[in-house]
């Protein structure tokens, strides 16, 4: 099958995409070959006509898919079955009910619906927050218009041929599961990688149940997992457990792990003793000087890879040596026995320490030590590591050797009760697992870690402490800071609830006060006319109250009363860009035209106030009214003029509060009885709203009623002291 | 004991020094660190004359080799004493001293005193001691100095040998480039204490303790690691500068030499290729015109970290602008290397001359970097229709490179008084969305007085640990820029400098150190305690060993993030040996007069800085030197006591010792 592109992402008519697929497929273009079965048409940002956020539009050939025009039950539940034993990253995710129920409903389905279903799930079940979806044409027909949420444009996109895949492998499944189909094998691959790891996914699921909005800066290599939380001056960003203060000095510092030990040293910590080895025979005279065992490891490095801990003879060294150099230079350190302790300290307070153990597991009497890993693997806390609170155990050399070395195998069969280490280093990737002990440091331990903190100037910071007792001081006992992790995981910290700390709501509160959502006043004019002497006035309003505000329209982007970019902004997305990403901006204001928001949808997620100016008397106008309407947080400010207009077209619904803004005061009156505030000239130069009676100083000019309604709306202080 | 044996090579300069000690801070030589060496008499007997003089004209050659070979690009000169003493007929030791101390300072190390010890028929062998600033490069330049001493004696060659490439080798890599020199100097100008805890690495400690800051070239210890993050990704600084409406140049990334010539064709020629993630310049290629251009440029680029970038050429001048601290302070207009010509020299002649200029050397070190003769000065002559061989008119310049970096011998030349003042917003907004202290922004345009909005002009580049090099040119000194970095770590007029006491001693000096530790502590402050014993700080104990002489035990309280106060207690015998990393103290206190050696260590400590001082009256004897109002004895009954009253001297009763110390902390 040959679909045509059409759309496309520069801001063509989608409806005009449409029609054409719709056109060829009347002309019976579409059935005949084989190809692609599904093609992207268009996508949009923001809140769009299709959908209340982000999505994909795509052409389906539903029937090329499934090869039918409907999908049997049977097929539905296999998709269901895949899904969850093979897509999902966490055991703990599940599909939505909307979704699972359309999954488990026993009636044939359309492949168009399971497609679409499934390019969310593909996302949801990897920790992406996909949203929802819909099918936009009868949904029989092919090929179907289907629009489906995404977070990340890659993922989105990508999910679409695995989901056909998906859906195809379901469909043609006779009996029992079917197997993974490679190409989704491979999107999920992808999907992982280019994914967000579950530190930072968690504290971003914290942060938008606060209400701070987040986006990612970058969808791919370089720095994909950095994000930025808030808006305008109080936009702070994060790059998994790194805030935007987190110094490039102490992550320096920490990511040498003999320069962080020089350190620590050097102001009496306790830190193994250690060099670098640029030899094996360096290594060994090393090593001798040392004493053995010794713990060779990579001198940068994270996730205990390449390191090997109690190395105790000459042989072991070189196999040891020659694992870490494939990562760096080589270190080699005194072993310091003794709990791997993880001490989290944020904002300069030690706030978690959880106990770290390798991966074990504890015998039965019966089963071998294979068949316990492979029961301890099915904790639904285990599973891909970085995407899971606990990862799976796996079976590789470092195990086998482990188990050989204390005369077991993986067939051998350990006592009930009895504990069998399965690794030696007690990373939580590796397959460990943590307790808090949190309430059992000693006071001295904790001035430690929060001296390390200081030391280093790190603002987020897990310090490794490998004491045989957290509960007696550093100072008492032999002991050593392992190292001094920026940018920690907090896997260590997650588990059950109550188990720990929650050191997400302690990171968040560590950059947003607690309550603080990061969001400034945002103002979005809409009209057909050009709104930008309006949009000015609104600017000149908010600098009344005292607020830096940054003011985007087709006049280009002034920011706090200076221009900063002459051209004129026309989209809404880059429009939202430049107010909100601006640190200045204590406030926005946007134009678009309803015919933008049409066709490309909004670039934000919400706005305080809207403006719209003049009637909806197209249709077309009045769905992106509506839309604009329906992302507003306060009210809409409109003109008496346009009311008749909006309330036919129902716009007005969508909205909170509506406010007229209007020079006569009997026609005031009749909108307030009609249950709508008036904005209106009053006396002493004031503008008035009533019935409330707040007033806001009426400036020169025709647009001044106008940007003191949105003043009156937001409830902005005037900025010469005086009670608005 | 920091004792090590240097010289290695088969010369007779390289067994000339038998030993070498380094004292970190103060000792009994001198008051400051100090690197002692002991030469060898039959190597000094066999340079010598029989008045233990260099031969005539020795020291002179010894000077020419100086100024010839070790200036580092700078346009240093011999201090007027070398000269002097160089003119003439210096002793053996004399001339190692000289140069030693000559080679450290034309390499931009500061220098002081020196001493020569040991008479010649002495029983001691004789030795140089000698005050420095970096040890590695110290310990180096004592062999240089004895290879150079013996090679001008003998007239072999001066520079090829093992002992000069060890000590160019410890300048570059233990010393200071000129950006963080001339931080260091400013620093000191405000008597904010600076202290290099590691020479390995181009870090400096500024203030002390709890007050301490620090840089790591000019990374500040709150430079944001996000922010130097974005900025190493030129698509993600163009990305962020785009949003905020900011000009930047249409790029693509791009990932084989194939989609390289596309997106130069999209974008149009000419273009600039570059990775993505390097910096000074490091595979930029400029002013590119044709396909084959692009795809070797693409070929040298991809070699880097990171993607490739393919971006519009934007003609103008290439201004480097500096915001530290939020502020602009200084902006340069970098040119990029060129000659200009004579009518008669060829192209390669003209390189060659302005390379023999002394301003020229290393970068990083010198002030302008050599111009290498490579491919790239070859294709931007080929593109003014110029190869090496040609001979420009008088008068007439021929570019050498198109990018303006000073590390590819560009020059620079400060335009503050043009920029226009959204030119200078503009670089502030972008320091603050990009959430960085010290930046520097490349902005290229035709016209910095014109604002950048009503131009074609483009923010190429934003840069942290950026250089100060075009702002700190020999001749056109910017002040502005060293001071705005020193005021943002410290802005507040305190210079940091921790309040230090020093207890010499053993059991009594301790158990009075433990006991000002407790008041303190009392007193709401936190004090760190260094001694035998080890060390504590706020009341709670270290794991770590032992400390009282040489640097460890300094640099424990001077280090720790947490101190506000320092207290050091050294034994005579580890000040004889050591010396202590202390540079300065506000209370000295002597005790245990009875250990052995204590009344000669006394002494020299109480010499060195002209504070109170608490000892025992055992002690009195040898500090009668001292003015009776710097002297408190504690008071023991003793006929001495009743003498110091008389002349109107202090005294402290021993149990009141540490409230008298806390006291005089406090003022």
């Amino acid at each position: 099958m040959i679909v045509w592109i059409v759309g496309g992402r520069d801001g063509k008519d989608v409806r005009r995409g449409v029609a054409a697929v719709t056109r060829m497929r009347a002309g019976g273009i579409l059935a005949a070959n084989a190809g692609p079965m599904i093609r992207e048409l268009d996508r949009f940002p923001g809140p769009n006509l299709h959908l209340p956020h982000p999505c994909i539009l795509a052409a389906l050939d539903g029937r090329a898919v499934a090869g039918a025009a409907t999908v049997p039950p049977r097929a539905a539940a296999a998709l269901r079955t895949l899904l969850l034993d093979a897509v999902r990253a966490n055991r703990r995710l599940l599909p939505s009910s909307r979704n699972d129920a359309i999954l488990n409903s026993g009636v044939p389905q359309s492949p168009a619906v399971l497609v679409a279903l499934t390019c969310c799930e593909l996302q949801r079940l990897n920790g992406e927050g996909a949203g929802g979806w819909r099918i936009l044409e009868e949904p029989a027909q092919d090929p179907a218009i289907i629009a489906f949420g995404y977070e990340t444009l890659k993922v989105g996109r990508a999910a679409m041929a695995a989901a056909c895949d998906l859906v195809a492998a379901a469909a043609a499944a006779r009996e029992g599961a079917p197997d993974l189909p490679a190409s989704v094998a491979a999107f999920l691959e992808m999907a992982r990688r280019q994914s967000l790891g579950i530190t930072l996914r968690r504290v971003l699921n914290a942060a938008e149940q606060r209400g701070i909005p987040w986006q990612r800066v970058n969808e791919g290599e370089p720095l994909d997992q950095l994000v930025e939380l808030g808006e305008g001056c109080h936009r702070q960003r994060l790059f998994g457990a790194t805030s935007s203060r987190t110094p490039m000095m102490g992550a320096m510092i920490a990511d040498s792990k003999r320069l962080s030990a020089q350190m620590l040293r050097r102001i009496g910590l306790p830190a193994p003793r250690n060099a670098l080895a640029h030899s094996i025979e360096q290594a060994q005279r090393i090593a001798g000087r040392l004493g053995y065992p010794v713990v060779v490891k990579p001198e940068s490095g994270a996730n205990a890879t390449g390191v090997t801990v109690g190395v105790t003879d000459r042989d072991a060294l070189r196999r040891a040596f020659e694992a870490a150099a494939e990562q760096g230079r080589v270190l080699i350190e005194e072993f310091v026995p003794g709990d791997d302790h993880r001490m989290l300290v944020i904002g300069g307070r030690l706030v978690a320490t959880a106990l770290r153990e390798p991966a074990q597991i504890v015998g039965d009497g019966v089963s071998t030590i294979a068949r316990c890993i492979a029961e301890a693997n099915r904790d639904p806390d285990r599973g891909t590591k970085f995407l899971n609170t606990r990862a799976t155990i796996e079976i590789d050399d470092a195990v086998e050797a482990l188990l050989r070395a204390s005369g077991r195998s993986l067939q051998s069969v350990p006592a009930a009760g009895e504990i069998v280490k399965l690794r030696r280093t007690a990373n939580i990737s590796t397959g460990g697992t943590a307790r808090d002990v949190s309430a059992h440091v000693h006071p001295d331990n904790r001035w430690m870690a929060e001296t390390v903190a200081a030391m280093s100037g790190l603002d987020i910071v897990g310090v490794d402490f490998l004491t045989p007792d957290i509960s007696r001081p550093y100072s008492a006992i032999r002991c050593g800071i392992n190292e001094i992790n920026t940018k920690p995981g907090f896997g260590p910290h997650f588990g059950k609830p109550g188990e720990h700390p929650d050191v997400v709501a302690i990171l968040l509160d560590h950059i947003a006060p607690p309550g603080a959502t990061l969001t400034i006043p945002t103002v979005a004019v809409c009209g057909r006319q050009d709104t930008a002497p309006l949009a000015t006035a609104i600017g000149e309003a908010l600098s009344r109250a005292g607020l830096h505000a940054v003011v985007a329209s087709s006049a280009g982007i002034v920011s706090g009363g200076r221009l900063l970019n002459g051209t004129p902004m026309l989209g809404a997305s880059r429009a939202g860009g430049a107010v909100l990403s601006n640190p200045d901006a204590q406030a926005g204001v946007m134009t678009m035209t309803p015919q933008r928001i049409a066709r490309r949808g909004l670039g934000w997620n919400r706005n305080d106030v809207a403006v719209l100016v003049g009637p909806a008397g197209d249709p077309d106008d009045a769905a992106a009214m509506k839309l604009l309407a329906s992302t507003t947080r306060k009210g809409l400010v409109v003109m008496a003029e346009a009311m008749p207009g909006l309330l036919a077209s129902g716009v007005l619904e969508a909205a909170p509060a509506t406010l007229v803004v209007c020079s006569d005061a009997a026609a005031c009156a009749t909108h307030r009885a009609a249950g709508y505030p008036s904005v209106s000239p009053g006396p002493e130069g004031m503008a008035l709203l009533q019935p409330v009676g707040r007033a806001w100083p009426l400036a020169a000019g025709e647009h001044g009623l106008v940007a003191a309604a949105v003043a009156l709306v937001l409830a902005l202080p005037t900025g010469r002291g005086e009670a608005p | 004991m920091s004792t090590a044996r240097t010289g290695t090579a088969a010369h007779h300069g390289e067994t000339a020094v038998l030993a070498t000690q380094c004292f970190d801070g103060p000792n009994s030589y001198l008051p400051s660190r100090a690197l002692l060496a002991k030469l060898d008499p039959g190597w000094i007997a066999g340079l010598a004359d029989s008045r233990g003089r260099l031969q005539a004209g020795v020291a002179a050659r010894l000077q020419g080799v100086l100024l010839e070979h070790f200036r580092m690009g700078r346009r240093l000169t011999l201090s007027r004493d070398t000269e002097q003493m160089l003119s003439g007929q210096p002793s053996v030791e004399r001339a190692v001293a000289l140069v030693t101390v000559e080679l450290q300072h034309l390499a931009g190390e500061r220098v002081g005193p020196w001493h020569v010890l040991g008479a010649p028929g002495a029983a001691m062998p004789p030795a140089i001691v000698l005050a420095f600033e970096t040890r590695a490069i110290a310990m180096a330049a004592v062999g240089a100095a004895c290879h150079l001493v013996g090679a001008a004696c003998s007239g072999i060659d001066p520079v090829e040998h093992a002992s000069i490439a060890r000590f160019r080798a410890a300048v570059l890599r233990h010393g200071l480039d000129n950006t963080m020199r001339a931080v260091v100097t400013e620093a000191r100008r405000r008597a904010i204490p600076v202290l290099r805890p590691d020479e390995n690495r181009p870090c400096l400690q500024l203030g002390h303790g709890r007050e301490q800051r620090s840089t790591h070239n000019l990374l500040s210890d709150r430079t944001s690691q996000i922010g130097t993050m974005l900025a190493g990704h030129k698509n993600l600084t163009a990305l962020l500068l785009a949003r905020l409406g900011l000009p930047t140049p249409p790029q693509a990334m791009v990932a084989t030499a194939a989609d390289a010539i596309d997106a130069a064709r999209r974008i149009g020629y000419p273009v600039v290729v570059k990775p993505e993630a390097s910096a000074q310049a490091r595979g930029v290629r400029v002013g590119l015109d044709s396909d084959s251009e692009v795809a070797m440029a693409f070929a040298q680029a991809r070699r880097y970290d990171g993607g490739v970038l393919v971006e519009a050429f934007i003609a103008g001048v290439d201004h480097r602008l500096m915001v530290i601290g939020g502020r602009l302070v200084s902006t340069a207009a970098r040119r990029p290397a060129r000659v200009t010509g004579d009518g008669a020299t060829t192209v390669a002649g003209l390189i060659a001359t302005l390379n023999s200029d002394p301003e020229r050397g290393a970068k990083g070190r010198a002030a302008k970097a050599t111009i290498a003769v490579d491919g790239e000065v070859r294709r931007v002559l080929a593109r003014q229709g110029l190869t090496l061989e040609s001979i420009p008119e008088a008068g007439a310049t021929a570019d050498l490179r198109l990018t303006s970096n000073l590390s590819t011998g560009g020059d620079a030349e400060i335009v503050d008084h043009l920029v226009h003042p959204d030119n200078r917003r503009m670089t502030e907004l972008i320091a603050r969305a990009a959430g960085l202290d010290v930046v520097g922004i490349d902005l290229l345009t035709p016209d910095i007085s014109r604002p950048f909005h009503a131009v074609r002009c483009a923010v190429t580049e934003i840069n942290t640990q950026p250089g100060l090099g075009p702002f700190t040119m020999p001749g056109r000194e910017n002040a502005a820029v060293v001071e705005a970095m020193v005021d943002l770590l410290f802005p507040a007029g305190d210079p940091g400098a921790m309040p230090c006491v020093l207890l010499l001693g053993g059991d009594r000096a301790e158990a009075t150190a433990r006991a000002l530790h407790d008041r303190l502590r009392e007193a709401g402050r936190q004090p760190a305690r260094a001694g035998r014993s080890g060390l504590a700080v706020g009341g709670i104990p270290s794991a770590g060993p032992p400390l009282s002489g040489g640097r460890d035990g300094a640099e424990a309280l001077l280090c720790h993030p947490r101190a506000d106060t320092g207290i050091l207690t050294i034994t005579p015998d580890a000040w004889r040996d050591h010396g202590t990393g202390l540079e300065t103290w506000r209370v000295l206190v002597l005790r245990d007069a009875g250990l052995h050696g204590c009344r000669r260590a006394a002494a020299g400590l109480a010499a060195i800085h002209p504070c109170p001082v608490i000892a025992e009256t055992a002690l009195a004897r040898v500090l009668d030197e001292l003015p009776a109002e710097r002297l408190i004895l504690i008071d023991d009954g003793s006929p001495s006591i009743a003498r110091h009253k008389a002349r109107g001297g202090r005294t402290v009763a021993d149990q009141d010792v540490p409230q008298r110390l806390a006291e005089l902390l406090a003022r």
